[in-house]
């Protein structure tokens, strides 16, 4: 691609029916092959910035680039986008509609116009990735929560689209849910060079599982940057009604209160532990 | 007790095509209707059990279980009427004098509510044949395959799945108003209800717009298009269900004209 950009919004503007302003002169670059953490409280922006890059909220000024090209806002060009931009939505009870699991996925291939077997194809294709070929003929009214936002996520994988956005993938899941299905979305990203945008205020898992992050806070980028780099804007995000991951905040309170001197600063478990076995090698040299 | 949908779900008979169903269930129906036989009624009652249960895998308990819930309203139905009134007492079993008439049971008012209970109650065990054995879902794709408008069977589908979203709201804010001591009197009741019923109203609507958005993001023209799973529908021998239809026919012909009681 000529761009390394794969979405981009310039002074994006978006502003919901009853007046309050859901983004505001937004400007942000979305990488393409890369996992892009939108973080912000609760009403910052996320959903919206996510509606907007799938045509779905249309900016009231400014506007938002696929690649090179400004989205057209015509029913075939909805179509193209949708193809490209497939958005899996936090409560899967408002996505899935369909009287079994098998159908649901369908829904979208058949909306493509794909041929039969080639939908069925990826439909099997999509239930294997996503663990749920068992549940094919099920309703989907007996399936448990998480079960459900994994069909979620077969119905738009599915449609092998270039962009997946992901409204809160974690919400709602278990721990182990959770961690399996953002170690599942880095997986797929790498094997298939898929851009990611997760919109998210799960913060441990940002540093785990996001190349970038994007702070935002009501309707505006407070912050966009590598995520590593979220340790030295911690003020914003802070600011955004969010916090640093637990062991980075261990890590701050060290340096700051306790007069540790770290080298480096560290927002994962295993970087922190690195850290730690850097000091005990230096004590055991001085020890010597 | 499992509802009737998860039933469906999990029957040995799932996979028979929903039409043959309907095909071994409906027209017993019919013959028994018109044979009005208490004997052939107990004739179908007993394939249609037999096949339900040795066939479908429903546990015997869960059956009788189902079985009582219409029981005991047929029974009461139907006891209305074996009673009837007359001016002499003695057409009655039993009677009782009410001012110069009297009123009680004959026994052919009884013959009549008996032939009447069974064939309401085998008219149940065909129509649970289907029920316990049939996914609406699959139900619906049979409806499309013999013509019927899709509009129709798009709306049945969609109200099938948002009937248990919405029940499963309703009974989660009946609970939180309960926990708040919510329908503890009759005037409590009525100011509950009408909470829950109007909060369900705005949680629907905006529950459908939820879903618009999210199908239009999937590519939603306005006609709801879907692949069935490849489930593989058996689909047994025809001239065996003819020959069995035929020989039940037959015995509703016998019955009915009163060479076989």
């Amino acid at each position: 691609m000529a761009s390394p950009n794969m979405l981009r919004t310039e002074a994006l503007r978006c502003v919901w029916p009853d007046c309050t302003v859901a983004l505001d002169s937004l400007d942000l670059s979305i990488r393409a092959g890369e996992v892009t953490a939108l973080l912000g409280g609760n009403g910052a922006g996320k959903s919206s910035l996510l509606l907007s890059f799938n045509g779905i909220l249309k900016p009231r000024s400014g506007r938002v680039l696929l690649g090179d090209q400004p989205l057209d806002y015509s029913a075939n060009g909805l179509k193209a986008l949708r193809q490209k931009v497939g958005i899996v939505f936090q409560n899967p009870d408002a996505q899935l509609f369909a009287s079994s699991v098998y159908e649901d996925i369908s829904f979208g291939l058949c909306n493509l116009g794909l041929p039969e077997p080639e939908a069925r194809r990826r439909i099997e294709a999509a239930m294997e990735l996503v663990g749920i070929t068992a549940l094919a003929r099920k309703p989907v009214h007996h399936l448990s929560f998480g079960q459900k936002k994994r069909v979620a996520l077969a119905g738009v994988l599915a449609m092998e689209p270039s962009v997946l956005l992901l409204d809160e993938p974690t919400a709602g899941l278990d721990p182990k849910g959770a961690d399996e299905i953002m170690r599942f979305i880095r997986e797929l990203q790498r094997s298939s060079a898929m851009t990611v945008v997760v919109a998210t205020h799960d913060i441990e898992m940002v540093p785990l599982f996001c190349d970038r992050a994007c702070v935002m806070d009501r309707g505006r980028v407070l912050f966009e940057g590598e995520v590593g780099s979220m340790f030295e804007h911690r003020d914003l995000v802070r600011q955004a009604g969010l916090r640093l991951p637990r062991i980075a905040h261990l890590i701050e309170i060290l340096v700051t209160k306790d007069g540790f001197d770290l080298t480096g600063t560290a927002m994962t478990i295993s970087a922190a532990r690195k850290i730690l076995k850097s000091m005990k090698v230096e004590r055991e040299i001085n020890d010597a | 007790m499992m509802t009737l949908d998860e039933h469906a779900a999990r029957s040995r008979l799932r996979d028979v095509a929903p039409g043959f169903k309907l095909l071994c269930a409906l027209p017993p129906i019919a013959m028994v209707l018109w044979a009005d036989s208490v004997l052939f009624s107990l004739l179908v009652f007993a394939l249609m059990s037999a096949a339900l249960m040795l066939k479908g895998g429903v546990r015997p308990a869960d059956y009788l279980r189902w079985l009582l819930l219409p029981a005991g309203f047929l029974v009461i139905g139907t006891g209305a009427v074996a009673v009837d009134a007359s001016a002499s007492p003695e057409a009655f079993i039993v009677s009782t004098p009410v001012g110069g008439a009297s009123i009680g049971i004959t026994s052919a008012g009884v013959a009549m509510a008996a032939r009447l209970c069974f064939r309401a109650l085998v008219a149940v065990s065909c129509l649970y044949f289907v029920a316990f054995t049939t996914p609406v879902a699959d139900l619906g794709r049979a409806m499309a395959s013999i013509g019927l408008p899709p509009l129709l069977v798009e709306m049945t589908l969609l109200v099938y799945r948002f009937v248990f979203l919405l029940f499963g709201t309703a009974s989660e804010m009946a609970t939180a108003q309960r926990s708040r001591l919510g329908y503890t009197g009759a005037s409590s009741s009525y100011r509950a209800l009408s909470a829950l019923a109007s909060n369900l109203f705005v949680f629907s609507a905006r529950r459908a717009e939820e879903l618009y958005v999210a199908m239009e993001c999937r590519g939603y023209d306005g006609s709801i298009r879907v692949l069935d799973p490849s489930s593989g529908a058996r689909q047994p021998s025809l001239a065996g269900l003819a020959l069995l239809e035929a020989a039940l026919l037959c015995a509703a012909i016998a019955t009915h004209s009163g060479r076989l009681f």
